[in-house]
């Protein structure tokens, strides 16, 4: 969370550094990844009504091969309208849930400012790795215009264009999530190709050389006289 | 990095960080007494990084307890330590980091009998994002918009080079794949020559056994 606390100067300079920082906290991406043992949560802080809270999450494959579809994490969000401080406690509305998903785009509109919570819950024994990237992205709209006469309409076509390139953004921390996901799924089905096809060809050569040794020791003396 | 881990925390939770170098986060997360969570972050070489760490104050206007203290450790890849502190409420560090790959924030609170929760708010920057641009600003008496479009400019900039590894990546996994095709066609001859090496080995010993047993 910015700290909001820092020393305003007086004069044009210093509405010029709050126009700075007040622009440079409306548009924040966190891109992280976690991995989920049993659920784990992260919070946003939310600092207008009406803005666009947009993100995707990927489970990146941790050892789970034996069935083609794999069960997934079930992802939440929940919202604690009004509240600027933590909360651990269950409660507050589920804004957007997803159940038994391995990677999805979401995009909501926060109906009110306040902190939000987004939680992954694995259901499963095995560990899962899940990245996801989250941004909440504030276009200033007519009231804001209104209120504060720094801002010009400019102001809101940059914001939209900033809005969008975060979009772009966001895409490609999917589509690099995914990657790593399809290459680890790849390296490991040619670890264990290779692994168990080696291995076969060992237990074949052992299983014919020991079929060998039986039938010879069928034949020899010491066994029992003439007994085949 | 030599963090003691307590007994009962086996619970380590690894936070990377996948983003471009451009990145800015700023989070919040829980850490309870006695466990340590880690963030890494991938650092091009040769480029700034800018970390600030502090311990949230649930209880407004009331001081922190002396109990909620963290320790923190930034370590490169290869093991070089870049920032240590012990028993800190807050704390910052920055540094040109000369290895590229993965550096890791770990955090560790210390140990309390009745297990607590701490509220650890991290910022860390890296690239482009660790500019100041209030200096920037104060240095010549550029208009505020001037300063976004640079920044956004520098989103672009980061956004092509992160196409452009995107690109290299998925070149490697072609060239994996195609090896693992390849390897695929060489083993299944492989598995014919020792099936049948195998059975006339076993047939020529088994002829030759009975031979010299005057079986045959």
């Amino acid at each position: 969370m910015e700290n909001r606390g820092r020393s305003i100067r007086c004069g044009w300079a210093a509405f010029a550094l709050f126009g700075l920082q007040l622009l440079s906290m409306v548009s924040r991406i966190s891109a992280l990844s976690v991995t989920v043992i049993d659920t784990e949560c992260v919070y946003e802080y939310v600092f207008y009504e009406g803005d666009t809270v947009s993100g995707n999450f990927v489970v990146v494959d941790h050892e789970y091969f034996w069935d083609s579809k794999h069960p997934g994490i079930d992802f939440t969000v929940f919202h604690f309208p009004f509240l600027s401080f933590h909360v651990t406690s269950p409660g507050g509305n589920t804004v957007h849930s997803l159940k038994g998903s391995t990677g999805d785009k979401y995009e909501f509109k926060a109906p009110t400012s306040g902190m939000y919570k987004f939680c992954f819950h694995n259901s499963h024994s095995t560990p899962e790795s899940v990245s996801f990237s989250i941004h909440t992205g504030h276009i200033p709209n007519q009231h804001d215009l209104a209120k504060d006469e720094h801002l010009d309409p400019i102001n809101v076509r940059i914001a939209e264009l900033r809005e969008k390139l975060e979009y772009v953004t966001l895409e490609q921390n999917y589509l690099r999530a995914r990657d790593v996901s399809h290459r680890h799924t790849n390296q490991s089905t040619r670890k264990r190709v290779i692994f168990y096809t080696v291995g076969e060809y060992l237990l074949l050569v052992v299983v014919s050389g020991l079929q060998v040794v039986y039938v010879r020791r069928l034949f020899t003396k010491s066994v029992s006289y003439n007994r085949v | 990095m030599n963090i003691q881990i307590q007994r009962q925390s086996l619970f380590l939770v690894l936070v990377s960080i996948l983003l471009l170098w451009t990145r800015v986060e700023s989070i919040q997360f829980d850490l309870e007494s006695g466990h340590t969570k880690c963030i890494a972050e991938d650092i091009k070489s040769n480029s700034m990084t800018v970390g600030k760490y502090h311990i949230v104050n649930l209880n407004e206007g009331h001081p922190l307890p002396d109990s909620h203290k963290i320790t923190v450790r930034v370590t490169s890849g290869y093991g070089n330590s870049y920032h240590n502190a012990d028993n800190v409420n807050e704390g910052h560090f920055a540094f040109q980091a000369v290895e590229a790959g993965d550096y890791m924030a770990c955090f560790f609170a210390a140990d309390h009998k009745p297990s607590t929760t701490v509220t650890i708010d991290f910022d860390w920057k890296s690239g482009v994002a660790a500019k100041d641009w209030t200096s920037v600003a104060k240095k010549s008496s550029v208009e505020l918009m001037e300063i976004e479009l640079k920044k956004m400019f520098d989103t672009v900039q980061s956004i092509h080079d992160e196409m452009f590894y995107l690109r290299e990546r998925e070149e490697e996994m072609q060239q994996l794949n195609i090896s693992t095709n390849s390897k695929m066609a060489w083993l299944s001859f492989l598995s014919l020559f020792v099936s049948l090496s195998v059975a006339g080995l076993q047939f020529w010993h088994l002829k030759s056994f009975f031979q010299k047993k005057k079986l045959i």
